[in-house]
């Protein structure tokens, strides 16, 4: 595949992923019936430039559900169906279906091996409408599937008088049969039969010219005025009856197609549209220069025309693949199991593809950025320059002013630092919003009332952190609507209003972000986790018995700690709960569990702000230096030698207080040439990490920092007990002690 | 083999080498990988790495990996002088500095002066791309991504 093309599509499934979600959005705030006019149009103008790209690049089957959901929705905004819950949810699921293609076609960079769910969608969606789909667009990819699409039978069946109809709907009607024929004339013409049929198109395009006559969009008139010119010139013999003038139709069908799928909507995008209109109209008054451009140039214009708004995306930034797993993870069990069942299709359909991918294409991740948020770090580096200048070349008037430059230039350096690292920030919005529909479908499934509640979505956090705590929210939402809930009449008996009330929400505290999933169900029980952990030898009894609520609900995360015999017991927290844990980890952070039985479970993730930057200490062994994250760190020390008790093994321990901790000399562990042997004369610091403790041994503390973390290079790989490494103010590099990483060696 | 098909391919083509000393052999990388050469700086050694590693420097904020190809290639390990230097390269996505005993020159090579490298007695050599000759000295051709290896972490 040539790399434009690689290209084109990659656009594709970045835009198109924008306007799934979006149009998700939208839709769950549709339910109910109530939905504003202007919502709908937009959701139609989503679907119809989805449906627009994947018809040229030939996405089969998103082309042909994307075709039906559309006609679908602008029957129900013409009034002609209704908005009904059912209609809503299987708008879901089409947009499942679309999230599941785009996933593929972001790795295969074709649509194949859907067809048959495509075609099931495709029936529930005429299901809808009665089992007729309204009209049918050449955008519709011309393959054997789309062929069996009925091809415009009778326009919805139950007509209102047309005195009450607007008079654009009654218009609307009107034409939806011309058109649909001429839709099919213009198709047979691409596929290549011409001459015969452009007689009919000319008859086509001139009832088309009779119903819009009178009807209050002028420019829509016009424009198929033009059209019906150039095809009276075509049937003079005029002009010659090239593909290419076949394609110019086709597109001018699919622009047509637009127009009248918006004409009931509000008048202003009728008025945005007419622009789009009379841009059109000139390149298609321009035959001969239509044949001039080349394919991708017409593709940009076609894309031009689908939105505006969305050229200039394709314009503005390179086209990230990647986050398929994390879409993927907000999907329920059902879908689930259809993503599988769609994944199998592919293997089988197309095996040679897969292997012929040969190494995976690296996933380039991009990031949105405000622009004041780069004006602003231009303005900086500017700044940044002149304190330069300052101090490299305007010194000659003394020591004074050389401070003061050198003052001047230490500021500019810090807001740059600052203004740097907040344009890897983004809000956490997008991740809460996707929740919205998660917790619809579950709570839907299980026959609950749930009122999703959301806070501090505004809040900033580092793209990596937004990424990596999705899954986990996922798993925490789910479970609070799975097994925190209780139904509504267990609810009412329990006295507690039928609906139940789930938080989410997000706020900076204490240099961290905290985000907190609390629910009002039936909470945790203590006595029931604690049980079920002492039946599985987590915990002795009389230990347990003295553990905090904290440390017992703790226990949930324990890999496969939940199990049948427990979920009603417990909830069933626990399914994936160690993943969430793990997850969270991951990003230095730390979950912490409240739950009082029958009030309700409340989770709170504390995750610093940004992986970027820790806090670390900074301690010495002989001329290395070393940084502790400061979060790994419960206390330091120093002993004398009688504290020390030595094991036959030769391990060393040490008594703090009623606790017995290993000792872990650095200098031995990473062998260094040098470094302190008496233990009175190094200080020992205690570090943790899950509930294992050791006390690391090492010659001084240097001092607490703000350690800016850098990966050691993605050619070393992973290296043992070292997380990354960080630059010195002298330009040395000290290595940061992954802890987590040294303590599963050792109890290893 | 490969002089034979230069001279069919057309006008014979031509690559730029950085040639550079260990011990008494002379060593060449193609130019494009190299980014730059650099003196030898604080190396700060890791745990737990392959013998080769020597450690990570600092360049101008970024951290990279330095290789001694000295002990790379099985030779024994000498003490560096005020002549070695860093040669960092650019694999793939990878940056790696390469220690060497001292770099020499960037040198054109026909193709036609490139021979393949001998099928027998390379040993630990494999990693030769090519012999590129003249009347009077071998400079042996390496193929940075073998020499570069995979996973340079010490196994188990």
């Amino acid at each position: 595949m040539d790399p434009d093309t690689q290209e084109i599509i990659e656009c594709f499934v970045l835009e198109s992923r924008e306007a799934l979600e979006e149009a998700e959005l939208l839709l769950l705030g549709m339910e109910g019936g109530n939905a504003p006019e202007a919502d709908l149009a937009l959701v139609f103008r989503l679907f119809h430039s989805v449906k627009g790209s994947a018809g040229y690049l030939d996405f089969g089957s998103v082309g042909r559900v994307m075709h039906v959901a559309e006609t679908l929705l602008g029957g129900i905004q013409a009034g002609s169906y209704p908005l009904s819950q059912e209609a809503v949810s299987t708008f879901c699921l089409t947009l499942d279906f679309l999230g599941e293609r785009l996933d593929a076609i972001a790795v295969d960079f074709v649509d194949q091996g859907a067809e048959t769910r495509a075609g099931a969608l495709v029936e529930q969606l005429e299901a809808l409408m009665g089992g007729a789909s309204a009209f049918e667009e050449p955008e519709a990819p011309a393959e054997p599937a789309a062929a069996e699409v009925p091809v415009s039978p009778a326009a919805p069946q139950e007509l209102s008088p047309v005195s009450e109809v607007p008079k654009y709907q009654y218009m609307l009607q009107c034409i939806q049969k011309p058109f649909g024929s001429l839709v099919q004339v213009v198709a047979h013409w691409v596929e290549g039969n011409e001459a015969p049929l452009v007689d009919a198109m000319a008859a086509r395009l001139g009832e088309l010219q009779q119903a819009l006559r009178g009807g209050e969009c002028s420019e829509v008139e016009v424009y198929v005025g033009k059209l019906s010119e150039m095809a009276g010139r075509i049937r003079g013999g005029e002009i010659e009856a090239s593909p290419l003038l076949a394609g110019t139709f086709e597109r001018a069908c699919g622009v047509l197609g637009e127009a009248f799928g918006l004409l009931p909507s509000d008048k202003p995008v009728i008025e945005n549209l007419s622009s789009q209109l009379s841009e059109l109209s000139d390149v298609a008054t321009d035959v001969r220069e239509m044949k001039e451009r080349t394919r991708t140039g017409a593709l940009l214009l076609k894309r031009g025309l689908l939105s505006q708004q969305q050229l200039d995306q394709v314009l503005s930034g390179p086209a990230p693949i990647g986050q398929a797993i994390i879409s993927r993870g907000w999907i329920t069990q059902a879908q689930l199991d259809a993503v599988l069942q769609v994944q199998t299709q592919l293997r089988q359909g197309k095996p040679t593809q897969a292997n012929r991918a040969g190494p995976k294409r690296p996933q380039r991740s991009s990031l949105r950025v405000d622009v004041r948020k780069l004006d602003q770090l231009m303005d900086l580096v500017g700044e940044l320059i002149i304190a330069e200048t300052a101090v490299t070349h305007d010194t000659e008037e003394g020591p004074r002013d050389l401070e003061k430059a050198m003052a001047q230039l230490s500021r500019v350096t810090r807001s740059l630092q600052d203004v740097a690292m907040s344009l890897r920030m983004v809000a956490i919005a997008d991740t809460f919003n996707k929740m919205k529909r998660l917790v619809r479908d579950v709570s839907n499934k299980q026959g609950k009332s749930v009122s999703l509640h959301i806070a501090g979505e505004e809040t900033e956090v580092d793209k990596t952190v937004a990424e990596i705590i999705a899954d986990p929210l996922v798993h925490l939402m789910r479970n609070a609507v799975d097994h925190g809930m209780e139904t509504p009449d267990e609810r009412l008996d329990a006295g507690k209003p039928a609906k139940g009330t789930l938080m989410l929400e997000a706020r900076h505290q204490a240099g961290e972000i905290w985000i907190t999933v609390s629910d009002d169900g039936k909470g945790m029980d203590r006595t029931r986790i604690l049980d079920k952990a002492i039946e599985r030898g987590l915990v002795r009894r009389e230990r347990g018995e003295q553990l905090s609520d904290s440390e017992v609900f703790a226990f949930v995360f324990e890999p496969g700690f939940s199990t049948a015999a427990a979920v009603t017991a417990i909830s069933g927290r626990g399914v994936g709960m160690d993943v969430v844990k793990k997850n969270i980890e991951r990003v230095k952070g730390r979950i912490e569990v409240t739950s009082v039985l029958g009030k309700g479970t409340s989770f709170t993730l504390r995750i610093p702000l940004t992986m970027a930057i820790i806090e670390g200490m900074l301690v010495r062994v002989g001329s290395s230096s070393f940084t502790i994250p400061l979060l790994s760190i419960r206390e330091s020390f120093v002993i004398r030698t009688g504290a020390i008790t030595r094991l036959t093994s030769g391990q060393e321990l040490v008594r703090i207080r009623d606790e017995l901790l290993p000792v872990l000399r650095l200098k031995e562990l990473y062998q260094l040439p040098e470094g302190e042997d008496d233990i009175e004369r190094g200080v020992l610091v205690v570090i943790e990490s899950d509930r294992e403790v050791v006390c690391l041994f090492v010659d001084e503390l240097v001092g607490q920092r703000q350690t800016v973390v850098k990966g050691l290079s993605s050619y070393l790989g992973d290296v043992r007990g070292l997380s990354g490494c960080t630059v010195m103010g002298d330009g040395r590099i000290s290595l940061i002690l992954d802890v987590a990483g040294i303590l599963g060696s050792l109890a290893a | 083999m490969i002089q034979a098909e230069a001279t069919k391919a057309g006008p014979p083509e031509a690559h730029s080498f950085l040639t550079f000393y260990i011990g008494q052999e002379t060593y060449g990388v193609q130019i494009e990988a190299v980014r730059e050469i650099i003196g030898v700086q604080p190396i700060t050694p890791l745990p737990d790495v392959a013998g080769h590693i020597v450690g990570v420097i600092n360049l101008r904020g970024r951290v990279i990996p330095v290789m001694c190809v000295r002990t790379r290639i099985g030779l024994e390990k000498v003490p560096t002088t005020s002549r070695t230097c860093i040669v960092v390269v650019m694999v793939g996505e990878d940056t790696v500095g390469l220690m060497v005993d001292t770099v020499s020159e960037v040198l054109e090579i026909p193709d036609s002066k490139v021979d393949s490298p001998p099928r027998v007695g390379l040993g630990s050599r494999h990693f030769l791309k090519g012999l590129g000759h003249d009347e009077d000295s071998v400079r042996l051709l390496i193929d940075l991504p073998v020499l570069l290896g995979q996973p340079a972490a010490k196994a188990a």
